[in-house]
């Protein structure tokens, strides 16, 4: 996974963002006055967004903001108990589901393995999108799964059994299905929280690189604020259901934000490797003090 | 932790307590109620107070006969079978930690009645009197089998033990149905006895197996403080010092001796173990001192509820209890079964 | 790992193999033991209407329909049992803890109970193993199909429909008692080819209906949100599934009464010797279902002391060993979801 540029080093900057809006489909998610329940509970409450395609965005914030309640209203599902969601100005409810996992794919956040299915069985399930009732294993197929698997780096481990692998690994295999799949918009819930650091960075570097490549648009929830920074061109933080901010990540990233969202005094400063926002909590007599203050 | 096991926080006990005994004392007044209507209503209504006259006064009439010979020792039995399989549902309940166990769904009663008929076709036994023992040897290997079960549960998924019990119940079923088919007698005599019923039953089926009921019943009131910190968890009950194995099998045991007796007396009736528990938790709460007691007097209401509506609903013939709470206890698993999965 | 799924292939090849031979010979069996008992050739001659003619009644009118019966009846209960487990994620699920097998118990014992003519009994089993279905999606169903909903409701519904068999048995008059008890176990005794033919003509077709829809369960092992955002729609995908089960089931107890276990241990004994699911485990299931249930009969016709015992309580009885190790084993359930 050497050679893959950091996405967010200072050189690369706001071109990439702003490049992208004139392509031609633009695979722009959007969300008017979204609302999402969980039976009587309001999750997610009048969220107006706009996620730049071909961009890769990061949703953070704290526990039980609705982070991954958003994820899945945008994914199809959970159904908006009000206000809606848009793909290229087209209601995503009012697309067939077929319709949607042609273009968008997700890898959700603790995804369930069947038992002993092979790396290879379990990457041929995403082509099935793309399977009409009685079609017959195609060729094109075949290719999408060799492919998915190569991009991977888990070609050798085709035959394994997918719950025998590591973390990473197996991360690994079910963004090969996610892949495979060959849609222009990936959403990830959570893919690096129950990784160690290098397999957290690996999965990171390997979505950077799907984004790089082919301008493949990637929403991801992510906990760690530092990683977020420096993977995603466009950050969107929620706090109880709401926006908190919006935007790059250089430009919403401050100590007020991290204040006023996740309750932590810090210092946020340029982070030595790649330039973008590092978030440092202040010593616990200075946080404690001001807590009480 | 203390609030579970205390029940109440300090500020709220005297209303607390306030309620509890008087739902108690409305529970018991409804099952008064529910007895006077058993020894009244029935093929041939009898006016209360030619039953009162008849179990207090000097009656000798037909009406006051029916009253002190067939329904009498009827609702007596009908007491102490429904207490019985009540008090029996919820320990199995707190046991399994599974809201679904009862001695329906664990297949005790099939059990009882797979021995009663094979009693009937090699022994040639032919009265409910005779057929007690065979029914509580019956009842109390079934229960063995749910117990080992429950012994390894721990958090065994409630849906794969209810399953399993009604897996165990097929078999069993399908025995008992082979053993009957292989002998007309067997049938005849067998299948009135497999549904389940109060009537026909003298008090001398009820006295022998009465201290094992009395006994499983003071077991399960003396377990309920340690079944309230085996709700917790396994790990939790034994961090509070509670000898978790010894706790399931005295535990067991009482709902071998309380399912057994019931079955023992009335045949397989289904249901009331499950039911009872379900209708005191809303009212009383979680906690077993309490819950115990009230399925002591919410199992007998149902029952005898039961049996009164089997009389009343094709009269003058009537439908046997364990048939009515079947039909009866079907829906409120269903009811249970959207509660208990989202 | 290359050869793990080699071996796995070969296995499957193998248990096809054996399974085909023991169907062929199971069958030559039937047909050739009994009162009449014949040498293999003479028999198969017979069933093609070649030879005695006493010879050819008794292989074409008794035997033959009798284990061809019981081979669809064995088949649909097999596949049914396969989709159930999978669909339902719990190797406890059957069509017997669903509701399917009372409710052909309680088809077949009304048609009883109303005095009408013994050929409609299979129509009765068929409708009420369906009435069964209707009772449990209509229960289950809260915008949408959750598999504990299912499980449980398909007791309940069990539950209610086996008190109806009940009352009914208690209320019959004795002579009417037995033969609707026999209704209520599973058996293949004199079966006629247009039952035979009717059943299973139905039946190819719910397999291959089945067999069509067979790569949707492997999505749906993937959960619910994986499968959604493969395109397919969750709770109608379950929903097919299930009623493709219940026809399957119901169309055997149509054939055969409500022959217990057969569902439920199929898949198990599949899985042991082949592994886990693949593409092929629904024909297997078929054959082994067909297998177990043409010896189950066997054994019901010629190797018990005992005469005229329904081949139900034989499945049970051998079902009964596989209760055995499967509620004993402490293996948490194949799969579960995470919130």
């Amino acid at each position: 996974m050497t050679g893959v540029p950091e996405p967010n080093s200072a050189d690369a900057g706001a071109t990439r963002i702003t490049g992208t809006r004139e392509s031609r489909m633009t695979n722009q998610l959007t969300t008017q006055s979204l609302d999402l329940r969980y039976g009587d509970r309001l999750v997610v409450g009048g969220l107006d967004l706009a996620l730049p395609g071909g961009a890769v965005t990061a949703i953070v914030g704290p526990n039980a903001c609705g982070k991954s309640t958003l994820l899945r209203g945008l994914s199809r599902l959970l159904a908006p108990a009000a206000g809606s969601v848009t793909l290229d100005g087209a209601d995503i409810h009012r697309m067939s589901a077929r319709a949607l996992a042609l273009r968008m794919g997700l890898l959700p956040q603790q995804p369930v393995t069947p038992e002993a299915i092979t790396v290879e069985a379990l990457v041929r399930l995403g082509r099935y999108p793309h399977q009409r009732l009685l079609s017959p294993w195609s060729a094109a197929d075949q290719k999408a799964v060799d492919a998915a698997l190569e991009r991977t780096g888990t070609t050798e481990l085709r035959d394994h059994p997918v719950d025998r692998l590591s973390g990473g690994q197996r991360q690994r295999a079910w963004i090969a299905l996610a892949l495979a799949q060959d849609t222009e918009l990936l959403l990830l819930d959570e893919p690096t929280t129950f990784l160690d650091l290098r397999h957290q960075l690996d999965v990171l570097d390997l979505v950077a690189a799907l984004h790089a490549e082919a301008g493949r648009t990637v929403v991801m929830v992510l906990h760690d604020l530092g990683q977020a920074a420096r993977y995603a061109d466009h950050m969107v933080v929620l706090k109880d259901g709401r926006l908190a901010a919006a935007g790059a990540p250089a430009d919403i990233l401050d100590a007020d934000l991290v204040r006023s969202v996740f309750d932590v005094e810090c210092r946020v400063i340029p982070d030595p490797e790649t330039g973008t926002p590092l978030v440092v909590p202040k010593s616990s007599a200075v946080r404690h003090s001001a807590a009480s203050a | 932790m203390t609030a579970t096991q205390r029940g109440t926080p300090a500020t709220g006990v005297p209303s607390r307590a306030f309620r509890h005994i008087s739902l108690f004392l409305v529970g018991l007044a409804a099952l008064v109620l529910c007895a006077a209507l058993s020894l009244a209503l029935g093929a041939r209504s009898v006016p209360l107070s030619t039953v009162a006259d008849a179990l207090f006064g000097d009656a000798h009439g037909r009406d006051a006969l029916v009253v002190t010979g067939l329904r009498l020792p009827r609702t007596v039995i009908g007491l102490a079978v429904g207490a019985a399989l009540g008090v029996a549902g919820a320990v199995a309940q707190a046991i399994t930690r599974n809201p679904l166990a009862s001695p329906t769904t664990l297949g005790i009663n099939a059990g009882a009645g797979f021995a009663v008929v094979v009693a009937i076709f090699a022994l040639k036994v032919d009265s409910p009197a005779e057929y007690v023992w065979f029914a509580f040897a019956g009842a109390a290997g079934a229960a063995l089998f749910a117990q080992a079960l429950a012994r390894r549960a721990g958090d065994i998924d409630p849906v794969r033990l209810a399953l399993g019990g009604t897996v165990l119940q097929l078999v069993l079923l399908s025995w008992t149905s082979a053993v009957m088919l292989l002998n007309q007698r067997t049938l005849d005599e067998a299948r009135f006895w497999l549904a389940g019923s109060l009537s026909g039953r003298d008090l001398g089926v009820l006295w022998p197996v009465l201290p094992m009921l009395v006994l499983g019943l003071l077991i399960s009131l003396a377990l309920s403080p340690a079944l309230n910190a085996l709700a917790l968890g396994d790990d939790s009950a034994q961090a509070l010092g509670v000898p978790v194995a010894r706790i399931r099998l005295a535990g067991g045991i009482a709902v071998v001796l309380l399912a057994g007796s019931a079955v023992a007396v009335a045949g397989p009736v289904a249901f009331i173990g499950l039911a009872a528990p379900h209708l005191v938790r809303p009212l009383l709460g979680g906690d077993h001192r309490l819950l115990v007691p009230g399925c002591l007097i919410a199992g007998p209401l149902l029952l005898l509820s039961a049996d009164v509506l089997g009389r009343l609903v094709i009269r003058p013939s009537e439908l046997e209890v364990g048939i009515v709470t079947a039909f009866l206890g079907a829906p409120l698993l269903a009811l249970l079964a959207r509660k208990v999965a989202r | 790992m290359k050869s793990a799924v080699v071996a796995a292939r070969r296995r499957i090849l193998v248990f096809s193999g054996v399974g085909l031979l023991a169907l062929f010979v199971l069958l030559t069996v039937s047909l050739t033991t009994g009162e009449m008992s014949m040498p293999a050739t003479t028999a198969l001659r017979a069933l093609v209407g070649l030879g005695d003619a006493g010879d050819v009644l008794v292989v074409q009118q008794f035997r033959a329909p009798r284990s061809v019966a019981a081979i669809v009846a064995g088949a649909g209960l097999g596949a049914a049992g396969c989709v159930l487990q999978r669909l339902f994620r719990n190797p406890l699920a059957s069509p017997d803890v669903m509701g399917v097998t009372g409710g052909a118990s309680l088809g077949a014992v009304a048609v009883i109970a109303a005095g009408a003519s013994q050929t409609l009994i299979p129509l009765g089993a068929l409708g009420g193993g369906l009435l069964a279905a209707l009772l449990l999606g209509a229960f289950a169903w809260r915008s949408g199909l959750a598999v504990t909903r299912m499980v449980l409701t398909g007791l309940a519904v069990q539950a209610g429909l086996a008190a109806a068999v009940n009352l009914m048995i208690v209320r019959f008059p004795a002579e009417l008692a037995g033969s609707a008890l026999q209704w209520t176990t599973g058996s293949v005794y004199g079966r006629t080819w247009t039952q035979v033919w009717g059943a299973g003509g139905a039946m190819v077709l719910a397999l291959a209906v089945a067999l069509v829809l067979h790569r949707r369960l492997a999505v749906l092992d993937l959960g619910d949100d994986s499968a959604g955002a493969l395109g397919l729609n969750t709770s109608a995908a379950r929903l097919q599934l299930l009623f493709v089960a219940v026809a399957l089931a119901s169309l055997a107890a149509a054939l055969a009464g409500p022959v217990t276990f057969v569902a439920l241990a199929v898949p198990h004994i599949v899985r042991f010797l082949t592994g886990p699911p693949t593409a092929a485990s629904l024909a297997l299931a078929s054959l082994t279902g067909a297998v177990l249930l043409l010896a189950s009969d066997l054994v019901v016709q010629h190797l018990l002391p005992v005469e005229g015992l329904p081949v139900g309580a034989v499945t049970a009885t051998l079902g009964a060993p596989w209760l055995l190790v499967l509620m004993f084993r402490q293996s948490s359930p194949v799969q579960r979801s995470h919130a």
